[in-house]
């Protein structure tokens, strides 16, 4: 292996970013942000004039790329005799750079910190051979966040300035994007695309240093020790804010299926209608759902909407940081804004702070 | 999986209905063949004037029982029937032909028809399970014809068909729409079943309710929102009435929560 | 974060190995034995695992679901699985024929502590289906009867009819090297000349010296709380009591999260755990 070369910091053009997706779709497939409806969403992208760099948030995190809300793990067929086949054994297709197939294009800071605790959190016992396969080949593009989001609190989840995941991280400057090159397959793609990428001056470097910890400053941060929320749940386990939740949730499980830090899943199977062929598929799942916890025989262990709620932020403030030291929120605020009862997760948090009652 | 047993016998019937869940399964146009593979349909009106007495193995009932000679023929179906499957809201919930519970029939009648002498009717429409033991449901207004589809299979496999015990919100946000509760709409489905693949919410139309209660129903929590939004006493109970007036889970809660008397 | 490559090359535990059943042996109206081989006869040959461990057993087309593993540890050739019909695969399962083939993976999880059981007294604690993840111990102790001491067993059903494994508990109930006493909940049928009543009366019944004693124990989710302040009430530490709990479970490799009782997976920390243990994770018990 050659010695690694200290690969400076590079500007890319506004206007350059066409030729980028252009260069790009033509050996990965390119995800990154659009328009969806009044908000935005992560989707392919064919042309570079789709991406709007300028989105808040999305509906669905990243996670969807890593994770697919349903995968066919197992296909089966029963013709003459069954016979089953791994979907994993499909991959083995080479491509570009060490088996890299697509690339996230924009990826703000929180998803990028809920990516690496996906990292973390499936890998403790055994990796999930189906979400690390796709990371391996996925390239990932980060975005600086220079304005707050609505309802997010990701500085005070220490989230803001994560660069964790990302091959290349990108920072607005006037008509162009500051590019940190962060890894080897990052360097790659600006070797790919050369011609659009420069040499970004001494000047540009400290703008940017500025722009971000003036941006660092006047973001907003709704919660005090966010790391103490975990020994703060104990105490509020208890406690009557749990009933209080419970009777505004629906347990529709909306703030689940858009959390990028969420990953349980169901598995059942798929047969087609030829009644030979089928597929063992796994699917987003939600601990908000009534059928959770049951078990064959009838027993439900968290039979009614508040166990459920509680088990929510357990899960994600007390057994995560146990099992990995992490905890399982990033502070997107995306659960709050798809919560159809409007339950806020900064006033969640602050009223387990408060000791739940 | 596939067997060399014969093929089940299996028929399509209609009470008080606009037939839309039979049009939907005629609809399924690059699956029927496959399906007639796997079934005699002897029964279908609506693909084929052919008629059977029965016994059947499978029967799909849609409507609703409306008077005494459709109570009649629904237990005859069920007598005939190993397995009696109520299809569609106005089988499972009562749907739109419930509206008329609680009201004075003979006002709607006189409304609608004029001289109504000849209109012989029940005031109440139930859903079929309190007429007759129902073995499955497949809900909504009309059904879906995948879900029809995943049923048969099911069967056919000899596995137990799933029920989605998740609302709507569920398939919503998996499709990325925005949520229109968010949007200030009145959409019921938070409290409603999944099943229709979030089909309204896609098109920009908050959910009606038409695939029934889910599991659990936070239903006040539903009027506490409605009412934030700004929506009129009246207007949250013709929305929760629209498909659902003979559906308990929801009218139980509301006229509880409401107190209205004739609900 | 750059990830191992290396995982692609290893096994992947999702993957199923097809196994035979070579014999169905009815136990209750709704519960089978189910006496399966792999069909790979190598593979076969080096299954092994410790009595308490369960695996993923599936029909394609039914999905999976985890299933105790039912017979003793040193039967070879085969091994075996007692699954009542509850559900949709289950209710499959007993549709099935002698050949049939079905999906197994693992063995998973955490067993019962047997190398910690050598020397010492064990009571064996089993609520309905509850038995079944015992049954590899009881048979373990019973055909290595000098590497342990006194053997007490303890079993309660619903009914007389739901009693799994009638012969050998009658073999049990007959040999002077084990003490067995059981119970049914009720007895519609006047069939019945022993205790009527929850399991934990037969603590009534019997006498449980908590010196060098191991208590297993196994039920319904109902049973243990009161089986555990029966067995604290005689004096038996928290640390030599074994539970083996029940929960939902998609994947049985610390994934899918259904099976989590605090911080623990039940599939991977479990389904095996000193009362101990469990007391510290939130509803455990």
């Amino acid at each position: 292996m050659p010695p690694k070369k200290k690969v400076a910091a590079l500007i890319l053009k506004k206007k350059d970013i066409p030729k980028l997706v252009r260069q790009l779709t033509q050996v990965l497939t390119v995800y990154g942000p659009v328009a969806n409806q009044s908000q935005f969403k992560f989707d392919t992208i064919t042309d570079g004039s789709q991406l709007r760099l300028d989105y808040d948030t999305t509906i669905l995190p990243p996670k969807k790329f890593f994770i697919p809300p349903t995968e066919d793990m197992v296909t089966f067929s029963q013709s003459p005799t069954l016979t089953i086949h791994d979907t994993l054994a499909q991959s083995d297709i080479e491509s570009l750079w060490n088996g890299k197939r697509f690339l996230v294009f924009g990826v703000h800071s929180c998803d990028l910190a809920a990516i690496k605790f996906h990292d973390l959190i499936l890998t403790q016992i055994y990796p999930d051979p189906y979400r690390t396969r796709r990371r391996e080949e996925g390239i990932i593009i980060g975005l600086n966040c220079l304005l707050p989001c609505e309802d997010s609190f990701c500085k005070s989840a220490g989230t803001l300035h994560t660069t964790d995941s990302a091959d290349l991280m990108l920072t607005e400057l006037d008509n162009t994007y500051y590019v940190d090159v962060l890894t080897e397959t990052g360097r790659k793609v600006v070797e790919f695309c050369k011609i659009l990428f420069s040499p970004a001056s001494t000047e540009q470097t400290k703008l940017v240093k500025k722009t971000l910890t003036q941006r660092n400053q006047t973001f907003p941060d709704p919660l005090d020790s966010f790391e103490e929320i975990p020994s703060q749940f104990d105490a509020s386990y208890e406690a009557e804010m749990w009933n209080r939740l419970g009777r505004r949730c629906f347990g529709c499980g909306a703030c689940t299926m858009v959390c990028p830090t969420c990953f349980c899943f169901d598995v059942s199977d798929r047969v087609e209608l030829n009644l030979k062929e089928g597929a063992r598929v796994r699917k987003w799942d939600s601990c908000q759902l009534v059928d959770f916890a049951l078990v064959a025989g009838g027993h439900n262990f968290r039979p009614t909407i508040p166990s459920r709620v509680r088990f929510r932020i357990y899960h994600k403030f007390w057994i995560e940081p146990e099992q990995i030291n992490q905890i399982g929120c990033v502070g997107c605020g995306r659960c709050t804004r798809a919560c159809p009862a409007d339950i806020d997760m900064i006033e969640l948090l602050s009223d387990i702070q408060k000791g739940g009652n | 999986m596939s067997t060399g047993k014969p093929k089940p016998v299996v028929a399509l019937y209609g009470l008080t209905c606009c037939a839309g869940c039979q049009l939907e399964i005629l609809n399924l146009e690059d699956d029927l063949l496959d399906i007639l593979g796997h079934i005699n349909l002897v029964q279908f009106r609506m693909g084929s004037s052919a008629t059977h007495p029965g016994p059947y193995d499978v029967c799909f009932v849609e409507g609703s029982v409306t008077n005494e000679a459709e109570l009649t023929r629904l237990k005859e179906l069920r007598e005939n029937s190993k397995i009696l499957v109520a299809m569609g809201a106005c089988a499972t919930t009562g749907g739109v032909n419930a509206i008329r519970n609680g009201r004075n029939i003979e006002e709607f009648k006189q409304s609608v028809y004029g001289d109504a002498s000849h209109v012989n009717t029940f005031p109440q429409i139930l859903p079929l399970k309190s007429h007759v033991k129902i073995d499955y449901e497949l809900q909504g207004c009309p059904i879906s014809g995948q879900e029809f589809v995943e049923f048969l299979t099911a069967l056919l496999t000899g596995a137990e068909p799933r029920e989605k015990n998740y609302a709507v919100c569920v398939e919503c946000r998996m499709k990325e729409n925005v949520c229109l509760m968010k949007e200030g709409e009145l959409c019921l489905g938070p409290i409603t079943r999944a099943g229709c693949g979030a089909l309204c919410p896609s098109l920009g139309f908050p959910c009606e309710g038409c695939w029934g209660p889910v599991p659990q129903a936070n239903v006040e929590s539903e009027i506490d929102m409605f009412s934030q939004k700004g929506a009129s006493f009246d207007l949250v109970v013709r929305k929760f009435r629209m498909f659902n007036a003979s559906a308990e889970e929801f009218m139980k809660q509301l006229k509880r929560r409401l107190n209205i008397e004739w609900l | 974060m750059t990830q191992s490559t290396a995982t692609r090359t290893e096994k992947n535990a999702y993957q199923y190995n097809m196994a035979r059943i070579v014999r169905v042996t009815p136990q209750t109206p709704d519960t089978n034995l189910y006496t399966v081989e792999y069909v790979n006869k190598d593979q076969q040959k080096q299954f092994n695992f410790i009595p308490g461990q369960f695996m993923l057993l599936s029909l394609f087309g039914h999905g999976e679901a985890p299933f105790g593993i039912c017979s003793s540890p040193n039967q070879t050739g085969s091994f075996d699985f007692c699954i009542r019909s509850v559900g949709s695969l289950t209710n499959a399962l007993q549709n099935l024929a002698q050949d049939s083939i079905v999906g197994l993976r693992g063995p998973f999880g955490h067993g019962w502590p047997m190398e910690k059981l050598k020397g010492k007294n064990v009571v064996i604690i089993g609520g309905g289906i509850g038995l079944v993840p015992l049954r590899p111990a009881i048979l373990d102790i019973l055909e290595n009867r000098d590497d342990y001491g006194t053997l007490q067993i303890m079993y309660g059903a619903r009914c007389p009819e739901e009693l799994l494994f009638k012969d050998e508990l009658y073999i049990w109930d007959n040999r002077r090297d084990v003490e067995y006493v059981a119970t049914v909940d009720r007895d519609d049928e006047h069939c019945w000349a022993g205790n009527i009543g929850v399991v934990t009366i037969l603590f009534d019944r019997i006498t449980i010296s908590p010196k060098d004693t191991y208590a297993l124990v196994c039920g319904p989710p109902i049973m243990y709380k009161f089986v555990m302040r029966e067995l604290e009430k005689i004096g038996l530490p928290d640390d030599r009591v074994y539970l083996s709990l029940e929960r939902r479970m998609k994947c049985g490799v610390g994934h899918c999260s259904h099976c989590l009782v605090g911080s623990k997976f039940v599939c991977q920390d479990g389904p095996v755990f000193s009362y101990k243990e469990a007391k510290t994770q939130r509803g455990a018990v």
